[in-house]
């Protein structure tokens, strides 16, 4: 006998994002949601971020790993709230894990923004939704340009696109034509951010949209 | 490997139904999403012999079905369905032959039907 059902198989998931969304709403509390490859330089991005507006915004970071407490151990020296996700064996975060991370970090804070950090993979983290106002991919020019069309579930979701390590573009193939291409033909309204995450160098543009999302901008 | 929660997810939708419609065993479960959702048959299917175990689930076979890819053109602003993937900058519009077109995917995972006894 055949049953037709059409039901989203992610529903669960989709509750507790929803309920995420809420509780970040009713504090007015911007979250993100940072995918990219490991070594792309997602935490070091994090770090040079919060150089430039931990004093003004109460921030805090959700770092998800499979194993280890070193990039947390990294974004506390900046002096901001930090809890980790390790998950074991799980390649990407969802959306209950989140929720106990927002209720860890809420219990004596209101933030402004809460950055997740999420598990190094262009693949499995595109998939789920963690109640987040915008996914931001991260790529590395050392990654290739061709990772975009290779995968473009993320980067046809992203809200924005931070090309990272511009200050080693000279030293690889990457391709920037093409890669703005690809992502375009993709995603034709987000922004792609040029950085270079280790000198801080071009992360103006990146602080002023982040804080326009903020803002509500 | 998301394909374990995809999987539980899959449990989870198909627990419910079984309660509803009281039914025994699942013989094949049809999933469908769309063509940029990573999900590899073979290994949900591998993870469902795993997680599966014990549930009305444990011998089903899982198939995907890829849903066509929307696209829209931005010279005559028609939208048309792909049903193969192909390279992003070789799609050209089937109305006017432009290649301003950019992909409108649905990035949802469904659970479609299931075949049960």
């Amino acid at each position: 006998m055949e049953i037709k059902v059409m039901n989203k198989v992610l529903a669960a998931n989709d509750a507790w994002a929803q309920e995420n969304r809420s509780v970040l709403k009713a504090g007015n509390v911007l979250m993100v949601n940072l995918i990219g490859s490991p070594g792309a330089g997602k935490t070091a991005l994090l770090e040079a971020t919060l150089d430039l507006i931990k004093d003004k915004y109460k921030v805090s970071v959700i770092e998800g790993d499979i194993a280890t407490t070193k990039d947390a151990e990294r974004i506390q020296k900046k002096g901001v709230a930090v809890c980790q996700i390790n998950t074991g064996t799980a390649c990407h975060l969802d959306a209950n894990l989140v929720n106990a991370a927002i209720k860890d970090l809420s219990v004596s804070t209101v933030f402004d923004i809460i950055f997740v950090e999420n598990i190094g993979n262009l693949v499995c983290p595109a998939e789920f939704d963690i109640g987040e106002a915008a996914k931001i991919a991260v790529l590395s020019v050392t990654e290739g340009d061709d990772k975009i069309e290779k995968y473009p579930l993320l980067f046809s979701e992203a809200k924005a696109l931070l090309i990272t390590k511009m200050s080693m573009h000279h030293l690889t193939n990457f391709n920037m034509d093409e890669a703005e291409k690809a992502f375009r033909k993709l995603n034709p309204a987000a922004p792609i951010f040029k950085v270079d995450n280790l000198k801080s160098d071009g992360l103006a543009p990146w602080v002023a949209f982040l804080l326009a999302m903020k803002n509500g901008k | 490997m998301h394909e374990v929660s995809i999987v539980e997810g899959l449990i989870t939708q198909v627990s419910a139904q079984q309660k509803e419609r009281k039914f025994k065993t699942v013989h094949e479960v049809h999933i469908a999403c769309g063509m940029y959702n990573c999900l590899s048959e073979e290994t949900l299917n591998f993870c469902m012999q795993t997680v599966a175990e014990g549930t009305c689930l444990a011998k089903a076979v899982i198939k995907v079905r890829r849903l066509a890819e929307r696209w829209q053109c931005l010279a005559c602003r028609k939208e048309f369905f792909q049903e193969d993937r192909k390279p992003l900058l070789d799609t050209a519009c089937p109305h006017c032959a432009a290649k301003d077109v950019i992909p409108r995917p649905n990035n949802e995972i469904y659970l479609d039907k299931l075949e049960v006894d």
